[in-house]
This record gives C-alpha cells, sequence and structure tokens, in this order.
C-alpha cells in the first residue's frame, strides 16, 4: 500500500475550505468560484487516489520511481467531473447575466413566499381565513355563510336560510355571545345592524398589506 | 421464448436521447416536434413496460456494454425496482408531456432560436431512465448530473425574476449535493478499488465497518440532498413553485423519487449491515412531521403540495431504515404510488390556475361550482394523498405501519405514530384546500377580488395582478390538459384496482433487493 501524499490532500483541503467559504456568500459569482474550487479540491482528491504521483496511466509503462502504472480510471473520472463542472459554470453565468439585466445586481435574494410567511402577525393573515372573519382574531363570523349561489353577498336580513344560520350560532354559542370579549362584543353589534356581508373583514385585508384593502367588498362577485 | 430482456435495456435510454437530437432539428417545427415527443415516450414506455414484465419473469437482467465483462465494463442492469421505477416514470412522463403540450406551452418569442422544452424534457427522461439502469456508482452519478443538467435549463424557462432567483439557489445545492456523492465515489472508489455496485459490494464486506459506515454516510448526505431528507429539505419548497405547472408536477413526482431510489440501492445491496439505520428512521420522521407541519403555514397550493412532498418522502426513508423485507415492500409500493398521486396533484393546481387565475388560498373561492369536473379531479387524488382507505395511499401506508409494527422496538413504533400524526395532518392540509378553494364563495376569500395576470405559461413577464374579472385567457380549461390529468387519475385508482398484483411485485423486488447475493451473481456471473 502506498502512502499518501500530505502536500496533496492538504491542498484538497485548503481549495474545499476556501470554496465552503465561497459557497456561503449571497453574490452569485462568488458562489460560482467556491464551487469551481470545490470541483477542483475534489478532483485533486480523486487523483491521490489514483496511486503516487509521476507515474504515467499507460500499460507497460515502468521507469525508475515506480513499478507500477497509475490508475486509469481516477483520472478518467476526473475529466468526466471537469466537463460537468465547466457546463453548469457555463449555465450559471447565462443565469448570472440574467439576474443582472433584471436587477441589475448578482445576488441571490430571499424567497418572498417565506417572508410573507414569516412576517404574519395577527391570526387574519393565516391561510386559512375567509374575508367575513373578524379581522382581529380570525374568528369566523356567521356572515362568511351569506353568499348566493353566485357569490353575491346576501344582507343579512334577506336570507331565506335563516334557520342555517341560526344552527351555525348555536355552534358557536360560548364564542359569539361572550359580552367579556371586547371583540366579539363589536362583531355582535355589527351582525344585528349590518346590510352588507364582508364589511368587517376591511381591516384584515388592508392589514395584510398587498393594496388590496380598499377595494369593494362587493368586486369579487363572479358574474 | 427468444425475446431477451438484456437487448430492450439500453432501449429507455436510446429512444429519448435520439429523441432529444431529432426534435433539436426539428425545432422549428413545434407540431413535428411532438409528434416525434409523443412517439418516443410512447415507446419508451412500451419497452419498459415490457421489461418490467420480463424482469418480473426471468429475474434480473444485466448489459455488459460493448461485451466487457462486468467489473472492468458498464453494467446496466434491470431488476424488478427498477423495472418498475421505469414503468412508473415512462407514464408520468408522458401524461406531463401531453399536459405541457396541452397547455399550449412554448418558448416565446423570436429572441429564443430554436424551441428547447421538449428537447430538454427528452433529456431529463434519459437522465432518469441512466440512473434507474445504472449497475455502477459512476454510470449513477452521470445518470444524476444528466437530469439535473436538464433540470436546471426546465426551471428557469423563461427565465423571469423569480425563475432565476431559484434557478440560482436550485443549481447550487443540486451541484453541492453531487460534489458530495462525488466524494462519496472517491472514497468507495479508494476503498474497494472498483465502481461496479456488484463487485463493490463484495469488496466492500472485507473493508472495516467505520470507514464502511463512513463511506455510507457521505453518499446518504449526497442521495439525502436530492431527495429532500429533512435537514436537506429547504431547498425543495424554495425552488419547485416557481416553474411553470407540469415542469414542477413532473420534478415532484420524479427528482426526489430518483433519490429515494439511490438509497434503497446503496442501503441494500452496497451497505446491508444496517449501521445507519436508526440515522435513517429518526430523520424518516422528522421528515414527516417538519413537513407537514410547513404545509400548514403555506398561503400557495404549489408549495404546500411541496411541503407534502417532502414530508412523505420521510415514510419511504422510514420503509428503508427497518431494514426488512416487509419494510422494504412498503417503500417500493410507497414510491410508486408517491410519484402517481403527487404529480397528478400538481397539474391539478396547473389546471386550477388555469381555471380561476390564481393558486394561493387567498383568492382561490367556489371552484366546486365553477368546475365541478376540476373538484373531482383534485379529490381523488388529494384523498388517495391523505391516505383514506380503499385508495393506494392507504394500502402503502398500512404496509408501512404494519412493517414498523413488525419490527417492534422503540423507534420503529415512534415512526408509527409520527407516520399516523403525518397521515392526519396531510388530510386536514387537502381537507383545508378543498374547503377554501371549492367550497368558500369566492368573495369570501380574503383577496378574492384578484387574479394573477395570466395563467402561468412558460413567460411570465410580469408578477402584477390584475381585478379578477379582467383577467384574460383564464376560466377554461383546453380538453388537452383536463384528459391527460384525468388519465393520471385513472392510473391512481388503477393502483388500488390492481394493489394486489402491484404489491406482489413489490414484495418480490423487495426480496430481491434484500438478497443481495442474486443481484451480485446476475452481474458477475457467479459468485466469486
Amino acid at each position: 500500500m502506498n502512502s499518501a501524499n500530505l502536500a496533496l490532500l492538504a491542498a484538497v483541503g485548503i481549495l474545499t475550505a476556501s470554496g465552503v467559504y465561497m459557497l456561503l456568500e449571497r453574490s452569485i459569482i462568488k458562489m460560482l468560484l467556491g464551487l469551481l474550487l470545490v470541483g477542483n479540491g475534489i478532483n485533486l482528491l480523486i487523483l491521490t487516489l489514483g496511486g503516487p504521483a509521476g507515474s504515467a496511466p499507460i500499460v507497460g509503462n515502468n521507469n525508475d520511481l515506480h513499478e507500477s502504472m497509475a490508475d486509469p480510471l481516477a483520472q478518467a473520472m476526473i475529466l468526466t467531473a471537469i466537463v460537468i463542472t465547466m457546463g453548469v459554470a457555463a449555465f450559471v453565468l447565462a443565469l448570472t447575466y440574467r439576474s443582472y439585466t433584471i436587477r441589475a445586481r448578482d445576488e441571490v435574494e430571499n424567497d418572498p413566499e417565506d417572508t410573507m410567511v414569516s412576517q404574519r402577525r395577527t391570526p387574519a393573515d393565516a391561510p386559512f381565513r375567509d374575508r367575513s372573519d373578524d379581522p382581529l382574531t380570525g374568528e369566523p363570523s356567521k356572515s362568511g355563510d351569506a353568499f348566493d349561489a353566485q357569490g353575491n353577498p346576501i344582507p343579512l336580513e334577506a336570507l331565506t336560510n335563516i334557520e342555517d344560520l341560526e344552527a351555525y350560532e348555536d355552534l358557536h354559542d360560548g364564542d359569539f355571545d361572550d359580552p367579556t370579549d371586547s371583540a366579539y362584543a363589536g362583531q355582535s353589534a355589527y351582525a344585528g345592524e349590518s346590510t352588507h356581508g364582508g364589511v368587517s373583514a376591511h381591516g384584515g385585508v388592508s392589514a395584510h398589506g398587498e393594496g388590496s384593502g380598499d377595494a369593494d367588498p362587493g368586486k369579487g362577485v363572479r358574474r | 421464448m427468444t425475446l431477451s430482456a438484456a437487448a430492450l435495456i439500453p432501449l429507455p435510454v436510446l429512444i429519448p436521447l435520439l429523441a432529444a437530437a431529432a426534435t433539436l432539428i426539428l425545432g422549428r417545427r413545434p407540431r413535428a416536434q411532438r409528434y416525434v415527443t409523443v412517439t418516443a415516450l410512447t415507446a419508451s414506455l412500451l419497452v419498459t413496460g415490457l421489461l418490467l414484465y420480463l424482469a418480473d419473469r426471468d429475474g434480473i437482467a444485466v448489459l455488459q456494454i460493448g461485451g466487457w465483462e462486468a467489473p472492468m465494463g458498464i453494467s446496466l442492469v434491470v431488476d424488478r425496482l427498477a423495472a418498475l421505477m421505469l414503468v412508473v416514470s415512462g407514464i408520468v412522463l408522458l401524461a406531463v408531456m401531453l399536459f405541457a403540450v396541452g397547455q399550449g406551452i412554448h418558448d416565446g418569442n423570436e429572441q429564443q432560436p430554436v424551441s428547447i422544452f421538449l428537447p430538454t424534457y427528452l433529456a431529463l427522461t434519459a437522465g432518469v431512465n441512466i440512473a434507474f439502469l445504472a449497475g455502477d456508482l459512476f454510470n449513477l452519478f452521470v445518470g444524476f448530473e444528466v437530469l439535473l443538467a436538464a433540470s436546471f435549463v426546465l426551471l428557469t424557462l423563461g427565465a423571469s425574476a423569480d425563475r432565476v432567483r431559484a434557478g440560482v439557489s436550485y443549481v447550487m445545492v443540486s451541484m453541492v449535493s453531487s460534489l458530495i456523492f462525488l466524494v462519496g465515489m472517491a472514497f468507495a472508489y479508494a476503498a474497494t478499488g472498483t465502481l461496479n455496485l456488484a463487485h463493490m459490494a463484495l469488496r466492500l464486506d472485507d473493508v472495516p465497518s467505520g470507514t464502511r459506515a463512513a463511506i455510507f454516510g457521505v453518499l446518504l448526505v449526497a442521495f439525502g440532498i436530492k431527495a429532500a431528507v429533512f435537514p436537506l429539505s429547504a431547498w425543495l419548497p424554495d425552488s419547485y413553485p416557481t416553474a411553470p405547472a407540469p415542469v414542477t408536477a413532473v420534478f415532484a413526482g420524479l427528482l426526489t423519487k430518483v433519490g429515494v431510489y439511490a438509497i434503497i440501492r446503496a442501503h441494500t445491496l452496497l451497505f446491508p449491515g444496517g449501521e445507519l439505520d436508526n440515522v435513517l428512521l429518526i430523520a424518516g420522521l422528522l421528515t414527516m412531521l417538519i413537513g407537514i407541519l410547513g404545509a400548514i403555514a403555506q398561503n400557495d397550493i404549489k408549495r404546500l403540495l411541496s411541503f407534502t412532498l417532502v414530508s412523505h418522502i420521510g415514510y419511504m426513508i422510514f420503509g428503508v431504515g427497518l431494514s426488512t423485507e416487509m419494510g422494504m415492500t412498503g417503500a417500493v409500493y410507497y414510491v410508486a404510488h408517491h410519484i402517481l398521486v403527487q404529480t397528478t396533484l400538481f397539474l391539478v393546481v396547473g389546471l386550477i390556475e388555469r381555471q380561476a387565475g390564481s393558486a394561493s388560498l387567498r383568492r382561490l373561492g367556489g371552484l366546486a361550482l365553477a368546475s365541478p369536473l376540476l373538484a373531482v379531479l383534485f379529490l381523488i387524488p388529494g384523498l388517495n394523498l391523505g391516505g383514506i382507505p380503499p385508495f393506494s395511499g392507504f394500502i402503502g401506508k398500512i404496509a408501512l405501519l404494519q412493517a414498523g409494527a413488525e419490527d417492534g422496538s422503540a423507534l420503529a413504533w415512534l415512526l408509527v405514530a409520527g407516520g399516523t400524526v403525518t397521515s392526519l395532518l396531510t388530510l386536514y392540509v387537502i381537507a383545508r384546500v378543498w374547503s377554501k378553494a371549492f367550497w368558500r364563495a369566492r368573495a369570501d376569500a380574503p383577496e378574492g377580488d384578484l387574479a394573477d395576470v395570466a395563467p402561468s405559461a412558460l413567460i411570465d413577464e410580469s408578477s402584477e395582478d390584475i381585478a379578477f374579472d379582467e383577467r384574460a385567457d383564464v376560466g377554461k380549461m383546453p380538453l388537452a390538459m383536463l384528459v391527460p390529468t384525468a388519465g393520471l387519475v385513472a392510473v391512481g385508482l388503477a393502483l388500488t384496482v390492481f394493489a394486489g398484483p402491484l404489491l406482489d411485485i413489490s414484495e418480490r423486488a423487495a426480496a430481491n433487493l434484500m438478497d443481495r447475493s442474486v443481484y451480485i451473481e446476475a452481474v458477475l456471473g457467479g459468485p466469486r
């Protein structure tokens, strides 16, 4: 068994470490350089596995230094890896250029959806909320059921299936009639006088902040 | 019979590659391109179907490329697992391609000289098939690279701002995983002096167990990134949802499963001692739970489904980590089931975007009324994913849970509990999509008055919003998109109807995997 070449292994370590450091950057070019460094480090690692330096991978090759030939398979693997890395590097450069033309810089940004999820502050922003839900607590209100088959809001007084709504209210009896809960005190007052389902949700919508808060509640109606 | 399976083995790679070349030549004739692609994928599917039949009847078939015998030359190997994966992926690839063509997917404008979607898609097909057929570690690496390079192009089609952002992180993560794979391969080569999987399996027996575990660990990290196993899964929900719907569908169905396939192969053939089983089991548990908890928080259905995808990878890792024949049976069946159901769901989301102008739960509503057909198409694979009995998701999960209970260790019971909780939470997530997007009136959606400018096709020039009423080219679903989706839903149902034969094949595949001497003898031609 041949002993390993310490200098080469140290070079592998340094290349890989620098490459990993560069990969952690946000700039696409730096990441690409890091990728290339790591790739070269690993190619060097494979080379050290192919036997001691100085011998050619040719059958019958004998010289004064080595009695055996070098391993050709290791070199073939490196060749393949180099070609693949080169192709990907070209692709990443194209992406960098595209990113530069779109944003005038070559940095990777955070995922906007992730940011939106992490910045939710009120229950009303949760994905399962309806427009008719209470804007503060996010609790469902009975006006949520007050839509006709076309999706148009029906004034609560004009509802024909009021029995269903009463049953719905019974289900949430404890919640809706709790006088100590200030949010519901307003809610029940609203339910009595409102003529327009969905008005109460306005606060919740504008809190989300996509400029949709000032939309007319009837605008989402399907025609 | 004179028909030999070995002669068919190269076809699933050759046909797509040649077709890719042909479609490049036909770049200016989209119609001819489509005919070539449909023909190639259908032919490839037929060949793999035949391969599955032959592999199930005659056992493992091996092709030594160029006539060089096994440890020297490159071997392509078809066993039951590989053949099953080939068939399922062939079905999915064909259906998604038809969907994409039906969507009127196009590369846009005059600035792009050649139409690259279909050639790249065929290259992806070839890469996936190489990875399933590879009989040596380096060929597996090449297969991964081919499919990754194709996936880079598909993910960034049109190169809008979002896709470039997602594409850069996807390319970087994938390349890092490839480099780690290369390191693992270098270590394995240093320890054994061979790359042929069967040969390596024999020689690894003489390697000290610590070294063996280290090599396995490095390979597991590489495959784990590709398969999106929990601590290495954060890249997936970040990058997949930005791609066009059919691309996301095929990525979600296939690419992660290729990683799972590599884990199964390495675990059963190279490292059968079960040194890292506990690591796999814990990773599987965390993948299941954290993935599904992530899904609960999402507005966007595509992202939500990406998280369920991560979550359900955990089930397969669970089956693999048990190291029993029953566990492996469950894992194999679950892989087949999950490729189909996850792809179907992403295609349905493509239809939802088409119909409603958005895929966000803050905007959707009233779909059950607007399009009952779409509701049915969503509900069936949705319940399937959630594991409701008679569907295949239930069968796969029950097989895995049984295997866990049979194993009986405390960790296995923990995973059984975790798997049940994950299944229920999946059902919760699906039920929420159902009740919000399909049952609620659109006017009751918090942003129901807004819609995306256009259904996300390849070119996504603007991310502005318009009023729901003013959207263009939305609201009607082309028949050419509906039919492939409905076809995949039907195939998903067929997994229930033919669950018996399929579980039998999975069981025989698992038996093959657990007794690796069969594989080694088939490749190397007798024990050495």
